[in-house]
């Protein structure tokens, strides 16, 4: 297929009097590495998650592979979450009762596989980002980079075509993060997922092929170190 | 793969559920109990009216029931009530007339002259000589009643032989399965509207909890479930996890439950505080009825989960609570309204008794309408009382309070609808005690009044006078005194009134309040202060109207009466018209002394009043005595009578105490587990306020006044409600002549508001545990 995987097109959000997006547009294309960049409140979050059918637009529409991706059902967006998309977030984005092994499965498991190859496969997975000693353990007994890792290694297990990343180093220390980071976008790379990544930090920005800067709800020029 | 496999999925969920229930086992454990005291409470409610007929029937049927004329063959029988302390006997004398092969229910025979049957708990007070039953139901103890002549297992039963002719009863029985004594069926018609809400009043904090169970651990669970959704789990499917996870809270209590049950009521059955215990065989335990509550119940709280997160909407990012809070908020007062409508026109319609009908149908609806307008209200009132509460109070924990309780005001109200509406029903229920003391029984209470409650009444089946000797000269017994009656002709007709006949010099020792009395004496009734009092013509000779035998039956005969001093009766005299309560309405007292021979009384019939000494401390000896001088009649102090008259009221007021007991015990294990919850999820907010520098005192006075913040303007909203029905109620049903019971109320409102401080409290170590900065991150 060629032309963009993901598009945002006018996208108007508003929470009551708060404008969080203000026409904002956007292009994923297959296999690339997008980072959003921008001040805190300027709205990236809220983009991604129109991006992922989380939130719906007051406005414009999101196409997926071409086809319109707002204005379907709850359980089609919640099909697409499963089979096409995995998440990182800051926080909470693993299940606070499951271990990590049973994190990394559950998104196999979601989509049919048995219970053991689900955790076999969770089991290289972990291996692959080095937190293989921390299966048995849960969220809570993890150290924030830990959890991060697993919490790679979950939204990518199942093969995803996006993954959608929000400030997923944002709690880690910056030797931390940008260790992170680096097994999370090569693990990326390797299967072809493309990535919209969500961060304040440019540093972070730089593990991206491509950056786009919103500014109150809308994207502005890229910047110069782009 | 596409599509999660269906089975695949299920499996998943009910995984997921188990997990989440095994991560955190003791809100779990501690539901499943609450719910299994809940379903023990209910089941127990549930056997009340099952068990109250099993009896009923069981009483029936060891009572002659079936008659044939005189001469027929069968069993003569006569029952009396007797007591032995506070325990109520149940004596028969029995004679066989011709070996018609009938035996009582319970006997393997007909015990002859001079025989006892005992039931085994009247054998062990009987055996012992300390009580002196043997004396007062004396024979030679030939055998047991068994399980089908006792209501239950402790009954104190005795049957008695005796030769026919000291029999003072004549009618032949020829069966049993007589009728019974008087059970909670047979309810007065002003308990009738009691019924449902006594109902309501037990069901509904046993609804509430169930509900508070199956819906606990929202934050939690909400966390969990915003993590499904971003794995892309429907909001079905997480709905779906969430009710699963209710199920197997609520599941394995109600079986826990029915298992207390079922293994305890048996053993519990025969020590219940009713007249012979219970036997454990009827207290009903069904199997449908528990496969009922199995589903029943969880299916209420699954739904209850489903509904509740139904209105917030569990979204992949979290929760997003339910917008259009307001417009909603206005509407809830519509029930409230109408309500307090409905009983304005209940009230009016009832003023001046213009259409009863009409506004006892807008008194139940104001009922109900109101207790659905308490729970739709009580969020808006508790948001009112935070925001007043944050600008009169300055101080922090005011202000935390206040802001809390704002912020998920729905939440917080839910912490007090139990007990808001356990005070409005209670208010109503009480009312009814007053409506039935004005009812029931009042003649006899005006006896103990007068006569005083330790006064012993026998109904003379056949005096023995050997016995009745030996009585008065004991020295615990201060008086005798015995009433037969006589009727009177004033000679215009044959016929004529009903008047008492005594010696009123021994009644004067037994009734010193009673003037006017005396030898030779005719004292009347004052002539219009009832209607039972017919006018006598006192001013001509008076006679005596007897029974003459002969051969060919019986005439009637008059036979004048010796001189007569005649008095009335002061008005303010109240010892004459309770007199009535035990002869049954005459027009007044003579004087036996006054009477011909012809009209004495003779060895039968009549009533045997019996003053125990001052202080008697061995009133079960006289009643001893005066049960052989009465050939065991019905033998019961004025007290005892009072009880046994109020026995339908008693139950009403004991089932309705109990029902209130419960509701409290479940309600207040509901606060506190709802609180539990709540200090749970605030935990991050509360230990983030600590670690700023906030002191745990602080918190804890945040808690308190947070929950007094809810709790005293939705208790005080259902005190007013429920007092304004329970007024226009008795308004209704007597004119307002009935008082409303402030002190119980008071007392139940009291405790209403107390309970839930009381449940907080019992929280505030909780505080100091989860106020510990280890626990704030995730
Ligand atoms: N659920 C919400 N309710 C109300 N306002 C929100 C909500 N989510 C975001 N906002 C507001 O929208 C704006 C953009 O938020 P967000 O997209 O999270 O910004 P960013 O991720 O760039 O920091 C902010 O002003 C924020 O306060
Ligand atoms: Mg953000």
């Amino acid at each position: 297929m060629t032309g963009p995987l993901l598009v945002a097109d006018d996208l108007h959000l508003a929470f009551g009097p708060t404008r969080a997006l203000a026409g904002a547009s956007v292009e994923v294309a297959p296999g690339e590495v997008l980072a959003l960049l921008g001040p805190s409140g300027s709205g990236k979050s809220t983009l991604l998650h129109c991006l992922a059918g989380i939130l719906t637009p007051d406005r414009g529409e999101v196409r997926y592979r071409g086809t319109r991706l707002d204005d379907r059902s709850d359980e089609a967006r919640s099909r697409l979450r499963r089979n096409d998309f995995g998440f990182v977030f800051q926080f909470g984005s693993l299940v606070p009762e499951l271990t990590a092994l049973a994190n990394v499965a559950l998104p196999l498991q979601l989509t049919g596989a048995r219970r053991r190859a689900a955790e076999e496969q969770a089991r290289s997975w972990l291996e692959r980002l080095g937190v293989a000693d921390v299966a048995g353990k849960r969220p809570g007994e993890m150290s924030g980079g830990q959890g991060q890792r697993v919490a790679v290694a979950r939204a990518l297990i199942g093969g995803p075509r996006v993954v959608f990343a929000d400030e997923p180093t944002g709690a880690l220390d910056s030797l931390n993060g940008e260790l992170v980071m680096e097994e999370f976008t090569a693990a990326a790379r390797d299967q072809g997922s493309s990535v919209v990544l969500v961060t304040h930090e440019t540093r972070v920005a730089a593990y991206a092929d491509r950056s786009v800067v919103l500014r109150d709800g809308r994207l502005t020029a890229a910047p110069a170190w782009a | 793969m596409n599509r999660p496999g269906r089975r695949g999925a299920a499996v998943l969920v009910v995984r997921l559920a188990l997990t989440a229930v095994r991560r955190s086992p003791l809100p779990a454990v501690a539901g499943a109990l609450v719910v299994a005291l809940g379903v023990v409470v209910l089941l127990a409610g549930l056997s009340m009216h099952p068990t109250a007929q099993a009896r009923g029937a069981a009483d029936k049927a060891a009572m002659a029931g079936e008659f044939a004329a005189d001469g027929e063959p069968g069993l003569l029988i006569a029952h009396s009530s007797g007591s032995y302390r506070d325990r109520p006997i149940t004596a028969s004398l029995v004679a066989d007339t011709a070996g018609g092969g009938l035996v009582p229910p319970g006997l393997d025979r007909v015990p002859a002259p001079g025989e006892v049957v005992l039931s085994p708990a009247m054998r062990e007070l009987w055996s012992d000589p300390g009580t002196t039953l043997a004396q007062r139901y004396p024979g030679r103890d030939v055998g047991t009643v068994t399980r089908a002549g006792l209501v239950g297992p402790g009954a104190l039963v005795v049957w008695i032989g005796v030769d026919r002719d000291r029999m003072p009863e004549t009618r032949v029985v020829t069966g049993f399965g007589g009728a019974g004594v008087a059970d909670i069926a047979d309810m007065p018609s002003e308990l009738r509207l009691a019924v449902p809400l006594l109902v309501i009043g037990f069901l509904l904090p046993l609804v509430a909890l169930f509900l508070t169970v199956a819906t606990m651990g929202t934050a939690a669970r909400e966390r969990r479930l915003a993590a499904l959704r971003l794995l892309g789990f429907s909001a079905r499917h997480a709905r779906l996890v969430a009710a699963l996870e209710s199920a197997l809270v609520v599941v394995p209590g109600v079986v826990l439950g029915c298992l207390v049950f079922r293994l305890a009521a048996p053993v519990l059955a025969p020590h219940l505080p009713v007249r012979g215990g219970v036997w454990p065989d009827h207290v009903f335990f069904s199997l449908p009825v528990a496969a009922g509550l199995l589903v029943v119940l969880p299916l209420l709280g699954t739904a209850a989960t489903w509904w509740a997160l139904r209105r917030i909407d569990v979204s992949p990012l979290g929760v997003v609570r339910g917008a259009g809070d307001r417009e909603l908020r206005r509407r809830r007062l519509l029930p409230l309204g109408a309500g307090c409508l409905a009983l304005a026109g209940s009230a009016a319609a009832g003023h001046g008794a213009d259409d009863v009908t009409l506004a006892g149908a807008l008194l139940l609806a104001a009922v109900v309408l109101l207790l659905v307008g308490i729970v739709l209200a009580a969020p808006l009132l508790c948001r009112v009382a935070a925001q007043g509460l944050g600008r009169v109070l300055p101080g922090i924990p005011a202000q935390l309070a206040a802001a809390r309780v704002r912020r998920d005001a729905t939440g917080a109200a839910r912490l007090v609808t139990g007990s808001a509406l356990l005070v409005f029903v209670s208010g109503l229920l009480l009312s009814f005690f007053p409506l039935l003391e004005t009812g029931n029984a009042a003649g006899l209470r005006a006896l103990r009044d007068t006569a005083g409650g330790n006064l012993l009444v026998a109904d003379v089946q056949l005096l023995d006078t050997a016995a009745l000797a030996e009585l008065r000269a004991d020295p615990g017994v201060s008086g005798v005194a015995r009433l037969t009656q006589v009727q009177i002709s004033d000679g215009a007709g044959q016929g004529g009134p009903l008047i008492t006949a005594t010696d009123c010099a021994e009644l004067s020792g037994v009734l010193p309040a009673l003037g006017g009395c005396s030898a030779g004496s005719l004292l009347l009734a004052p002539a219009d202060s009832d209607a039972k009092a017919v006018p006598l013509r006192t001013d001509g000779p008076l006679q005596a109207v007897t029974m003459v035998e002969s051969a060919d039956g019986g005439s009637l005969d008059t036979v004048g009466l010796g001189p007569l001093t005649t008095s009335e009766a002061p008005r303010t005299s109240e010892v004459l018209g309770s007199l009535d309560e035990l002869t049954g309405g005459t027009i007044g007292l003579v004087d036996v002394s006054a009477l011909p021979a012809a009209a004495r009384p003779t060895a039968a019939g009549g009533t045997l009043l019996v003053r125990p000494a001052a202080g008697s401390a061995e009133l079960e000896r006289v009643r001893t005595l005066l049960t052989r001088a009465t050939s065991a009649a019905s033998v019961l102090t004025v007290d005892e009578q009072v009880a046994e008259a109020e026995r339908t009221t008693q139950t009403y007021r004991d089932i309705t105490l109990a029902a209130l007991g419960c509701a409290a015990l479940v309600g207040v294990l509901t606060l506190t587990s709802t609180l539990l919850q709540q200090v749970r999820e605030h935990r991050r907010a509360l230990v983030a306020l600590w670690m700023a520098g906030m002191p745990r005192a602080t918190v804890r006075a945040a808690t308190l006044l947070q929950s007094s913040l809810v709790i005293l303007p939705v208790v005080a909203l259902s005190l007013v409600l429920g007092l304004a029905t329970a007024t226009t109620y008795l308004a209704l049903a007597d004119g307002g002549a009935t008082r409303l019971p402030w002190a119980a109320i008071g007392v139940v409102a009291a405790g209403a508001a107390a309970l839930p401080l009381l449940a907080t409290a019992l929280t505030l170590p909780a505080l100091r545990t989860t106020t510990h900065p280890q626990l704030l991150p995730d």
